[in-house]
């Protein structure tokens, strides 16, 4: 079980990993918000699966008038009812992770848009302080997941029975392998080629008709995205949403320190 | 008698000042956006709380104690981290990451220490308050006046250091301009380390004060990083006195206008002060990305008095 947890967790700071990668390794943006799209991505599993799943099966009412509050009771209702229709617990998984990545990439889009035109470790102190709002939100906000204890997420692939975790594992792996083939196209796409021609000088980018802002704009939402996927994953994975689990230190500065230690730019040396 | 909110406004901006002043002298001076800044706050105040605990009296008796500390480990990271970096010509950034390896060990540091206190001689260490131990002045807490008293007695004596003395010149050149204060004939390694030890004390002085007015606990400052931050983005780098305005700015409308808001749409919105800074920050960056410090309000108070510019007599 223990190097199932450690391969799980291996590949969710993987895709993160990636998404830094992309931001910081090809376009140079120095992004220490990393954090926030990853929130988002978690929170958005917090919050959708488990209304969507009481519609579905029609929960009873009283109880899903008041999803954290009976937050237990709902959720081992939801996970037997997937247990015999596993195609809707399939369906659920793959329509959160898409509406996390979008979340995510909204999330990067409003953080960058005031700070885009800052350079260096400016945009990254900004990008820093702007990572924190929606883990406040999420402390306070109960009926976001739950306030500051949290709440269980229905699990989706409750069906698999004992082999839930080796299953999921193997389906996080390939969400990570997906990412980085993807992300290995693009390194070798022209599109990556203006990425790298503004990181290594912004000013020749922008003299060679460029539009600067508009690419870190670009990349920043697309990190984003990843980053979400990886925050949902990995809620998903645990079966459990709560602000504390999502703070600066494991989802921002870890990856940092992760990517300077591997070598940013290089695909093989985050492996 | 003083009103509370006020009150807490003045004391959390004052504090709030003097961390972010630190924060921003390092930055101009050396480039570094130090997230190890945090740690030198932490330190204050575990500093303080060791030494109420085992000798017990007023925990201002030990503010010296924990600035000379902190000072210590600032001039450590910077000899030990920022000035080899700096020799091979490393980026700005890829020192903002050197300085947040270097918060990472001494918060596990801090987390061990604690743990050690806790364990070994049964003191609260991961949550301390010493609110108890604070006296009266006037009917209002002590922390209120002596935060106060720090803030506008470091910035005389700054003004001072920096106006008529050597070294106070000295460290203003360096902040002006590095290189040509080079060629001058000054010391930058020797500026820098100064820099970065004023920085260090001041965080450890804040820190010392911090658990007077709130919980104390391993994260402290880190908790207060990104509010730091933004003082210091919103008040401007680029000024030496901007990051006090800036920390006044934040701490009030923190404090202050989260209370006013409350008022008009009830006390759910308390517990979002946090968000105050981040939003302020944004607004900055749209408006001034310079930082206040450095906005043409002659210019702003000018259109909106004649409703554009001034125009000249041909």
């Amino acid at each position: 079980m223990f190097i199932i947890d450690l391969i799980a967790l291996f590949a969710t700071y993987l895709i993160l990993n990636l998404s830094l990668n992309l931001q910081l390794g090809y376009a140079g943006i120095p992004n220490f918000g990393l954090v926030l799209a990853v929130t988002g991505g978690a929170f958005t599993v917090g919050w959708l699966p488990i209304r969507l799943c009481t519609w579905i099966f029609n929960i009873d009412s009283q109880l899903g008038g008041n999803i954290v509050k009976n937050n237990a009771i709902i959720v081992s209702q939801i996970n037997l009812q997937i247990q015999s229709q596993p195609l809707i617990g399939l369906g659920v998984f793959i329509l959160t992770l898409i509406v996390a990545m979008g979340i995510g990439g909204f999330l990067g889009f409003i953080s960058s848009y005031p700070a885009i035109r800052l350079r260096g470790d400016y945009l990254a102190i900004t990008l820093l302080a702007l990572g924190e709002v929606l883990s406040i939100i999420g402390r306070n906000y109960e009926p976001l997941v739950g306030g500051v204890i949290g709440i269980a997420v229905p699990d989706v692939w409750s069906w698999l029975g004992r082999n839930r975790f080796t299953l999921f594992t193997v389906v996080l792996l390939a969400a990570a392998i997906g990412t980085l083939l993807l992300l290995e196209v693009l390194a070798r796409s022209p599109l990556c080629r203006t990425f790298r021609a503004m990181r290594d000088n912004e000013v020749a980018a922008s003299s060679m008709g460029k539009d600067v802002a508009r690419i870190k704009l670009e990349v920043l939402v697309l990190g984003s995205m990843i980053s979400g996927l990886a925050g949902a994953l990995y809620a998903f994975y645990t079966c459990y949403v709560g602000p504390a689990v999502y703070g600066r230190l494991e989802w921002t500065f870890l990856p940092w320190l992760m990517v300077i230690f591997g070598g940013w730019g290089t695909t093989l040396a985050l492996l | 008698m003083i009103d509370p909110t006020l009150m807490d406004s003045i004391t959390y901006s004052s504090l709030l000042a003097v961390m972010t002043f630190g924060l921003s002298f390092v930055r101009r001076t050396t480039g570094v956006w130090n997230i190890a800044h945090a740690s030198f706050v932490t330190t204050g105040a575990y500093v303080v709380f060791t030494c109420i605990s085992f000798w017990g009296g007023s925990p201002y008796v030990y503010l010296p104690l924990a600035f000379i500390l902190s000072a210590i480990i600032a001039v450590v990271e910077y000899i030990s981290i920022i000035e080899p970096l700096r020799k091979r010509k490393a980026s700005t950034t890829m020192m903002l990451v050197s300085t947040l390896a270097f918060d990472l060990m001494m918060l596990s540091i801090i987390n061990i220490y604690a743990d050690y206190l806790q364990n070994t001689f049964n003191f609260p260490s991961k949550n301390f308050l010493l609110r108890k131990l604070d006296f009266e002045f006037l009917g209002e807490p002590g922390i209120f006046w002596v935060s106060v008293s720090l803030l506008i007695g470091f910035l005389m004596v700054l003004h001072v250091i920096l106006n008529h003395t050597k070294i106070g010149v000295a460290l203003r050149a360096c902040v002006c301009n590095p290189m040509l204060a080079s060629i001058s004939g000054i010391n930058i390694k020797y500026s820098n380390i100064l820099s970065w030890l004023i920085s260090g004390g001041l965080g450890g002085v804040a820190g010392g004060l911090l658990p007077l007015w709130v919980q104390g606990k391993p994260v402290l400052g880190d908790s207060l990083l990104a509010i730091m931050f933004c003082a210091s983005i919103v008040g401007g780098v680029e000024e030496i006195y901007g990051t006090v305005l800036g920390g006044f700015l934040v701490g009030f409308a923190q404090i202050l206008g989260t209370s006013a808001l409350s008022l008009i749409l009830g006390p759910a919105v308390i517990p979002y002060k946090t968000i105050v800074p981040m939003i302020i920050l944004t607004l900055t960056l749209l408006f001034a990305p310079n930082g206040i410090a450095k906005v043409n309000w002659k210019k702003i108070l000018t259109i909106a008095k004649f409703g554009g510019a001034p125009k000249r007599k041909a």
